[in-house]
């Protein structure tokens, strides 16, 4: 396990790591969607991360005709662009059922959501 | 508190063997083009003539995935404006904007237009694209909201833009079908790779889709300021 | 025939240009959402009965698998298309009729698109799209009754959902890593031989974000309070339509892609701890909806144990058990379910007060799903025991037993409550009591006369077990 790969696959790591410890130990609902915003970030960075080549530029051949540039893996790139739609997606709706829950509790602390048991 | 650091310690735990798994088995930067993605970055010019590789394969290539993505995104906001429909909600308690920022505010959001408008125009040229275009139009919106008292959207615009953006995607979609026989085929000349006007219906989509994102997401973000209501 | 693209983009149209119908009348939303299932229905079941026995490869954005994305369709897709779709149209049918805001027909439509879509699709990371369209939109429908119950089940779905798809894509994105591309066949042909450890890792991942979605423990805490708190017509939507395309994910992928003895022992381990947890919880409840809730996680995990025992025996009566019981739980829950809107309010088991029509339909739908002789679940069990006993696998065979003998038990209970109430004669909605009695009928039929449901089964598995023709058919090669 090189340097490299400690810190440039590490930090999106931690970022997934404290994202999912976040939503684990919070009793806030509301901070339990940021750790949720958090991890996906982790996951989107690892991904792109995962496609680096070393020395290679962006897949865009600006200099067209002139072609055969070293390029990075353009597929990871794709994939990340749906995830992140994605990610919002789930925060928005997230949100609003936060934001449903606070009228009718009148809280989002977890605790306090005890309407059903086990 | 000790199962907060039990927590902690478990997940670092994982992180540590999910990192060492990756590093040995994807070092990083040691990648050779290979799949997929290498005939992807050496066909992808002359198949599509777009110049962005992400573009082309965002678009066409895996084209039905951002289909489902734009979906997806719709999906998020109409489920949002369901969620709050009929919220009593009290008015979003925004400070009065100051005369700067209400002058500013005015100058300033046809710029990022502009701004939005020509990062999903060339798509296929430079990075960027539908997405990141539309967001852009709705953080100026954004801007109006919170810097103009009393900006209101006629939410009839915002939804009719939404509709005829999604069903003309499809629609083009459904015309690949009919003259490649192959939904959302590339049915347009590529042309010269490089030009504005190039690369089929790759700029088409990215425009649909520039102004489907930027109108749901304004919508969104009215919906969230406001308070949902019937229509 | 009929193009199967065009299952997944008259949904989209539809759904895109809802607001607009809501706006020119008020019935037409209504009006689309029944339509669109049904003609669903009818490409699906068009396909099955004409299509030759090769998959069918549909291509889109202009380029062969595996540098474009397909849809695979062949009879075991189409199989499961056929029964989400008649859920759909049932659902439409009984409920959507009289529903007047064009939101709820938009997260309906936008729900049967993913689970369609996921049916359908032949490459693995459009399938972790469609699996999300899938999730927000049933996010969206189970807070959708916007009371305290159905809120908190939704928002724990949501945490725990998100959580899962992340670790989904992160388990695909391994899969294209190791092999190259995203395309199912394709990656089955390039894993075939030797399987590397992360690939083991990746499908750890991906089944975390499955298991979610098909309620398996130990990821499935968010189910029992969304089926109790929720509309009983998003309990039906639960049991019958979202959990059944998430295991026919399940299923492809662990066959295709993850063939492997370590695999279907996992399975076969969470799929029997949900079994018997879900089980002894339903005996203790005491809420009749939250009880059903808990009967319907049962039979996924019993599900996923008998699809498991493949693992073991190699025989394909293990898929047929899985499915057969699949067909009849997704049957007979919707019945159930949709029962409970002849029921009072917060029904529980010591129900009293009840109504004739609704007691007999209760009475059926329990019937079969604890596999009573004469309704199709007899059939599914007989088939579970059946295996157990031919493998020696004594130990599973008995506490099985057991555990029918437990359903059995906590199902006859509210049963004899049922009908030694006082009966009280409630108004019915004539459509949902139309498709009550005929999902009654097919229950009570095919428990007579199995035969059609066997055949079309039989002809789904021979496409599913025919994994070498699937892949070199659609896996066009590098």
């Amino acid at each position: 396990m090189n340097i490299e790969s400690l810190i440039f696959y590490g930090v999106p790591i931690y970022l997934i790591v404290m994202g999912i410890l976040v939503i684990l130990t919070t009793k806030n609902l509301f901070k339990m969607l940021l750790g949720l915003s958090i991890m996906d970030s982790g996951i989107n960075i690892l991904i792109v991360a995962l496609g680096y080549i070393k020395g290679a530029t962006a897949p865009i051949y600006s200099r067209y005709p002139e072609v055969f540039e070293k390029v990075v893996d353009p597929v990871p790139q794709a994939l990340v662009l749906t995830a992140i739609v994605i990610g919002i997606a789930f925060l928005g709706l997230g949100l609003a059922l936060v934001i449903r829950i606070k009228e009718k509790y009148g809280t989002v602390n977890v605790e306090k959501l005890k309407e059903l048991k086990w | 508190m000790i199962r907060k650091v039990l927590y902690f310690l478990i997940l670092i735990a994982f992180g540590f063997f999910i990192l060492s798994a990756l590093s040995a088995y994807f070092p990083f930067g040691e990648n050779v083009l290979t799949g997929v993605a290498r005939y992807y970055t050496e066909k992808g010019v002359k198949d599509l003539g777009g110049i962005n590789i992400v573009t082309s394969v965002v678009t066409i290539y895996r084209g039905f995935d951002t289909l489902g993505e734009v979906t997806v995104l719709f999906l998020s906001v109409t489920a949002l404006a369901f969620t709050l429909v009929g919220l009593k909600v009290e008015k979003a308690k925004l400070p009065k904007p100051t005369l700067i920022m209400e002058t500013g505010g005015r100058y300033l959001a046809p710029l990022i237009i502009l701004f939005g408008a020509y990062v999903f125009l060339h798509g296929h040229l430079t990075p960027g694209g539908g997405f990141p275009g539309g967001v852009i139009i709705a953080t100026s919106f954004l801007l109006l909201l919170v810097t103009q008292e009393n900006y209101r959207f006629k939410k009839f615009h915002i939804t009719t833009t939404e509709v005829l953006a999604g069903t003309l995607y499809v629609l083009v979609g459904l015309l690949g079908l009919y003259y490649v026989k192959s939904f959302l085929g590339n049915f347009l000349k590529t042309g010269k790779p490089g030009y504005l006007v190039s690369a089929g219906i790759i700029p088409i989509i990215y425009i649909l889709i520039g102004f489907k994102v930027g109108s749901e997401m304004t919508s969104a973000l009215n919906n969230l300021k406001e308070g949902g209501d019937e229509h | 025939m009929v193009n199967p693209i065009l299952i997944i983009a008259l949904l989209l149209l539809f759904a895109f240009l809802m607001p607009l119908l809501g706006l020119l009348h008020r019935r037409l939303p209504a009006f689309a959402t029944l339509i669109l299932p049904a003609f669903n229905l009818y490409v699906a079941v068009n396909h099955f009965l004409k299509m030759d026995f090769i998959p069918v490869v549909i291509k889109t954005g202009g380029f062969r698998p595996p540098f474009g994305i397909n849809l695979a369709v062949d009879h075991f897709s189409l199989f499961f298309l056929i029964l989400v779709n008649a859920i759909g149209v049932f659902i439409a049918l009984s409920y959507l009729l009289e529903e007047q805001d064009y939101r709820f027909h938009i997260l309906f439509l936008l729900n049967l698109l993913g689970a369609s879509g996921i049916i359908l699709t032949g490459d693995l990371f459009n399938s972790f799209v469609f699996l999300e369209i899938l999730a927000i939109s049933s996010y969206a429908l189970a807070g959708s009754r916007k009371e305290k119950p159905a809120l908190e089940g939704a928002i724990k779905y949501l945490i725990i959902g998100s959580i899962g798809a992340s670790f989904y894509l992160l388990g695909v994105f391994i899969l294209y890593k190791v092999t190259g591309t995203l395309n199912i066949a394709d990656i089955a042909l390039k894993l075939q031989n030797a399987k590397s450890g992360i690939v083991y890792l990746a499908g750890m991942f991906m089944l975390v974000g499955l298991f979610v979605e098909t309620e398996l423990f130990p990821l499935n805490t968010w189910a029992p309070d969304v089926y109790q708190g929720a509309y009983n017509r998003i309990a039906v939507q639960f049991s019958s339509l979202i959990s059944k395309a998430a295991i026919y994910l399940l299923f492809r992928i662990t066959f295709l892609i993850f063939d492997d003895p370590l695999f279907y022992k996992l399975l076969l381990v969470v799929g029997l701890l949900t079994f018997v947890v879900a089980e002894f919880n339903a005996l203790a409840q005491k809420d009749l909806k939250r009880m059903l809730g808990y009967s319907s996680i049962g039979q996924m995990g019993l599900a996923v144990l008998a699809f498991a025992l493949y693992g073991m025996i190699s025989h394909p009566e293990a898929f047929f058990a899985a499915t057969l019981l699949i067909v009849n739980h997704a049957i007979a829950k919707a019945l159930l379910f949709a029962n409970m809107d002849n029921m009072s309010e917060n029904a529980t088991i010591d129900i009293r007060s009840v109504n004739p029509f609704s007691s007999l339909m209760f009475a059926i739908g329990a019937l079969s799903v604890m596999g009573f002789p004469f309704t199709l679940g007899f059939w599914a069990k007989i088939e579970i025991l059946g295996i157990l006993l031919r493998t020696n696998l004594l130990f599973l065979f008995f506490l099985i037993i057991l555990i029918f003998m437990v359903e059995a038990f906590y199902y006859f209970r509210v049963i004899t409550n049922l009908f030694r109430g006082e009966t009280v004669c409630r108004r019915l909605n004539p459509l949902l009591a139309f498709s009550l009695v005929v999902f009654s009928i097919f229950l009570v039929y095919q428990g007579f006369y199995p035969i059609f449901t066997f055949s079309w089964l039989n002809r789904a598995l021979n496409a599913l077990l025919n994994k070498a023709i699937y892949i070199s058919i659609i896996a066009g090669g590098l």
